[in-house]
């Protein structure tokens, strides 16, 4: 209690330490507990499930030739024939997935559900319980749907909904149970299950369906997974032969699908190690550059004080007690920090709730395991900061100690010279990282995608009276003025396409190449702006069912000379080429190569409408758009996407990394700014005498003012050197995984060096004014 | 009860030699007044430190109470601060963040002192030095004179048989000093050994010895009676 008022006062009289050791402090803390939230929820995927340990997914490495694909779905004979060929299986289930799709109940229409389909043994594989409804039965008839409690609520206004009928995308679905939403660190998200026999049964031959099975507790796992794995890569077989591709089977547990799974995709967006890496390392530096800050202030805020601690031992004070004080008064101030911390994270939620886009509860922030992990962190923080006075304060000389002097002769502590330069090593390497980043996702954005994805605009939604009369459609939108053309689809440009094998007609001996096809509709092509190189677009001749468009890649991974007129094999009938274009991003972002596509026009099927403006588009051209629709779905909702906003969404990950970044490297910034600023002052005022006598014999404002700032930009400058030799492998290294990137120019270096020279010069510049152009007769006064 | 014997203290540079203290030879006897005089840089504070034990000789045997205190350890040392010596500085050396109370607190707290004990001990000297009023304002709220009567009010608190005050009136004015000087006095006469450290020959006058030191050599000793 005693101690706690000396403290208080210690604060009092030290402004230093209040608004620069205890904010630094509690900023790097409160940065590391927001930090690792998003740390702690990318590592707790799929922990939820009660039989996490037992869940395993099946994994397919397709190889064909050099290129290999790593596919997390089977064929549906995974589950047919597996469960039954392995002894150690005690249930299985697999996920087929649906998209977005349209909800009618008998008053309202919904969008935009995520519709999955699944297996009766769903909830046993992965110990799930119904809300309401029988869980052996729910997903055992045709067109039956269970809901998510939320979903329920949102189209019933309660969760007792069983029995009722939805239509699901103009099917009904007769609702059998009701189940609580699964938390958002699940690898799969969905509004509405549907049984999996509800699935149109034409879909069942491909390879489209995500495998899991729940092993048995008492099974020998590693012979059970053998087996698998050998089951799995025999039925491939079938299905790879005619491509000449090999597959081998490999089964992944589900608590490692987030963030370590083989594959290429998955159902929700992969999580990326090395963001969290990314993310711990900067969560770990910023605690870092804020303890050594504290640290460093605490010594030289210990060194101010000798006269104190040398009156104390004078009275009989020893080391234990002199230690005794260090630690407790460090001790409390490192838990005002922690208080203020608390404080500061409870205030800075909702912004990070908004950057990491989910919501936040306190309960998550605040956990047991983050606060222990802080509390560990001041643990040390309190034993070095408190250990440097107590060995070194407590043995001074007392002679000197109670003149106020102590070893006058060095003029900078090593502890001081290591601050600096970790300090400002950190801070340039995220101001560099972080410039670079943003250079690269920039470049990124403005890669040319081969066509023109501004004023167009998507609709999705269709019911099938619409997509029966497409062309009618069609045909009537393009006579609106600020229509310029018109088209629709299968697929759609930035989302799946179809995977397809392709060879040249008359090649008898050679195999398939694994191809992309888009099936589209005359009008496609002139809509998007797709660049012809050779031949045409497809029109309303009956012969263009047949025929082909390839982009450059196909071409070329075909070795064609001269593709137009030649025919090919996709599907089964031969299929002329009546045209390539130029290569363009259509489900890859410009993060990647761009793979071999296959334009055709034989599908009468459609998922999306397209229309290019002239410009702008009003509310009113809407409402005259939506009328067409309307003459065959009274119940159509003008329900659009901007493909520009498509392919700008496909660096959301990359960019909320970045914010992420961002505000730890001005984070970082603020603390070392405090810091040094602390320090220069500190160092200013001991060497004021100095100053004074140079002044005196002479010496102009601007020779100690060179003097001053020299003495601290030297260790920038060291510190700069370390972190360009970090920077420059870190961000190579990162780089390269992007096939369009740019090339890590000097300038960057040279704009964050002169950046953080600029932090540096701000922070000393100040201080050192003061103490340059103060009268030196006021100086020599203060001994 | 103090017995120095042929004490030196220096300092070596590369080519000489530089003497703080030669050969000085000192007995002070319990109950003595002391007071060392001499230019400065003569070495009274060293000496003084010296007896203090905040500093160590080169050469020669310090005895305290007849014990070589010049043999001592850190642990002893600490005892010894704690136990039979108190100190008055020039700069008074009060704890800026502690009030009188606390202030003349400490010693008695690192004494290992029971509360109620120490509430009465400094309850006595503030009632002795009056300045009971004060007890809860800190070093710099006073004047230098009030700030050196709280300093000896700590040097003493604690019993010390054998008080060192390093130029006690220094830092102050001549009424405040005088004052000062006058409360040295009676505590000497109520039995408390004292070695001052002054420049001025009327404060040095307080003192039964005189000691003149001169280049780290005691020059000449005077009976003041």
């Amino acid at each position: 209690m005693k101690q706690l008022r000396y403290t208080f006062r210690t604060l009092k009289r030290n402004p230093l330490l209040i608004f620069v050791t205890l904010p630094g402090l509690a900023f790097g803390l409160a940065a590391f507990l927001l930090l690792s939230v998003y740390v702690r929820h990318e590592l707790s995927y799929d922990q939820q499930f009660p039989t996490k340990d037992r869940v395993v997914r099946i994994v397919n490495h397709v190889v064909e030739k050099q290129s290999t694909e790593n596919e997390p779905i089977c064929l549906r004979d995974a589950y047919n024939e597996i469960p039954a060929k392995v002894p150690g299986i005690e249930a299985a289930t697999q996920l087929y997935r649906g998209w977005d799709v349209n909800v009618d109940t008998k008053t309202q229409r919904f969008e935009k559900k995520e519709l999955l389909y699944a297996d009766p043994g769903f909830f046993k594989v992965f110990g799930l319980n119904l809300l309401a409804g029988n869980q052996e039965t729910a997903l055992r008839d045709l067109n039956t749907v269970v809901l998510t409690g939320q979903t329920a609520k949102q189209l019933f206004g309660t969760t007792d909904c069983i029995g009722k009928v939805i239509s699901i995308s103009d099917q009904p679905f007769t609702i059998t149970g009701v189940i609580k939403k699964l938390p958002s660190t699940t690898h799969f998200q969905f509004d509405l299950l549907a049984s999996m026999s509800s699935v149109h049964p034409e879909r069942f031959g491909g390879l489209d369906f995500f495998t899991y099975f729940l092993l048995n507790a008492h099974a020998n796992r590693a012979q059970t997974l053998a087996q698998i794995n050998r089951v799995n890569s025999d039925l491939m077989k079938p299905w790879a032969a005619p491509f000449d591709m090999k597959v081998t089977s490999e089964t992944e547990p589900l608590t490692r699908i987030h963030l370590h799974t083989k594959a290429d995709y998955d159902l929700s967006e992969k999580g990326s190690l090395g963001s969290i890496y990314l993310i711990a390392g900067l969560a770990f530096f910023i605690l870092l550059i804020a303890m050594i800050n504290y640290i460093n202030l605490y010594v030289l805020h210990g060194e101010k004080r000798i006269k104190e601690i040398a009156s104390r031992k004078a009275l009989g004070a020893d080391k234990r007690t002199l230690a005794k004080l260090f630690y407790t008064e460090t001790g409390i101030i490192s838990f005002f920090a922690l208080f203020l911390a608390v404080w500061l994270t409870g205030i800075a939620r909702p912004w990070f709730a908004h950057l990491m886009q989910r919501s936040l509860p306190a309960s998550e922030l605040f956990s047991p395991s983050g606060i222990l992990i802080v509390l560990g962190f001041l643990a040390l923080l309190v034993l070095i900061s408190g250990a440097y006075p107590s060995f070194h304060l407590s043995g001074i000389n007392l002679v000197t100690g109670l003149k106020g002097q102590r070893d006058t002769r060095r003029k900078r502590s090593p502890l001081s010279i290591l601050s600096v330069v970790v300090q400002f090593s950190v801070a340039i390497f995220l101001i560099t990282s972080l410039v670079v980043i943003r250079s690269q996702i920039h470049y990124l954005k403005n890669v040319p995608l081969g066509f023109n994805a501004s004023n167009v605009i998507g609709i999705s939604g269709l019911n099938e009276e619409t997509k029966a009369h497409a062309k009618t459609i069609q045909n009537e939108l393009n006579k609106m003025p600020f229509v310029e053309s018109t088209a629709y689809s299968r697929h759609r440009m930035g989302s799946g396409s179809s995977g397809q094998g392709i060879k040249l007609y008359g090649n008898t001996t050679g195999s398939f190449h694994g191809i992309n096809e888009y099936r589209i509709h005359p009008g496609f092509g002139k809509t998007m702006q797709l660049r012809l190189l050779q031949g045409r677009f497809f029109d309303d001749r009956k012969t263009d069912q047949q025929a082909i468009i390839l982009n450059e890649a196909a071409v070329k991974m075909l070795g064609i000379k001269d593709p137009i007129g030649k025919l090919v094999i996709m599907h089964t009938d031969p299929m002329k080429i009546i045209g390539v274009v130029h290569d363009f991003y259509y489900n890859s972002s410009s993060s990647e190569k761009i793979a071999p596509l296959a334009l055709t026009n034989y599908d009468t099927g459609l998922q999306y409408f397209f229309f290019r403006t002239s410009g702008t588009f009003t509310k009113a051209e809407q409402k005259q758009v939506t009328s067409v629709f309307q003459q065959y779905d009274p119940n159509f909702i003008f329900s659009s996407f901007r493909l520009t906003d498509i392919y700008n969404d496909k660096f959301a990950g990359e960019e909320r990394v970045l914010h992420l970044i961002s505000a730890g490297t001005i984070l970082a910034i603020i603390i070392s700014f405090m810091g040094i600023m602390a320090l220069s002052i500190f160092t200013t005022v001991r060497r004021t005498k100095e100053i004074g006598v140079r002044k005196v014999m002479g010496s102009s404002v601007q020779e100690i003012l060179q003097l001053l700032l020299f003495d601290m930009l030297i260790w920038v400058v060291a510190a700069m050197l370390v972190a360009f030799a970090v920077d420059y492998f870190a961000l190579n290294n990162w780089l390269s995984n992007y096939a369009n990137r740019i090339s890590l120019h000097p300038g960057y270096f040279i704009l964050s060096g002169l950046l953080a020279l600029l932090v540096a010069l701000a922070a000393v510049g100040w201080q050192s004014w003061r103490a340059a152009t103060r009268n030196p007769v006021d100086a020599l006064r203060y001994e | 009860m103090i017995s120095l014997k042929k004490i030196y203290k220096y300092y070596d540079n590369k080519y000489e030699r530089t003497y703080i203290l030669k050969n000085v030879n000192l007995e002070v006897a319990e109950g003595d007044f002391v007071s060392v005089m001499g230019p400065s840089g003569a070495g009274k504070s060293t000496l003084l430190n010296i007896i203090g034990l905040l500093d160590d000789p080169n050469e020669g045997e310090y005895f305290f109470l007849d014990q070589p205190a010049h043999q001592l350890n850190e642990k002893k040392k600490v005892d010894f601060h704690r136990h039979h010596v108190g100190f008055i500085f020039q700069a008074f050396h009060l704890i800026e963040e502690m009030t009188v109370y606390e202030n003349i607190e400490t010693p008695l707290f690192y004494k290992g002192m029971k509360k109620k004990e120490r509430q009465s001990v400094i309850a006595d000297l503030l009632d002795r030095f009056n300045m009971v009023a004060k007890k809860d304002l800190f070093p710099q709220q006073l004047s230098g004179g009030q700030q050196q009567l709280v300093g000896i009010a700590r040097a003493i608190a604690g019993k010390p048989k054998l008080l060192l005050a390093d130029e006690p009136t220094g830092n102050l004015h001549h009424d405040q000093g005088k004052m000062i000087m006058d409360l040295l006095k009676k505590l000497n006469e109520e039995g408390m050994t004292i070695i001052q450290v002054t420049h001025n020959q009327e404060f040095a006058n307080y003192g039964k010895r005189i000691i003149r030191l001169t280049d780290g050599e005691i020059e000449e000793e005077i009976l003041n009676n």
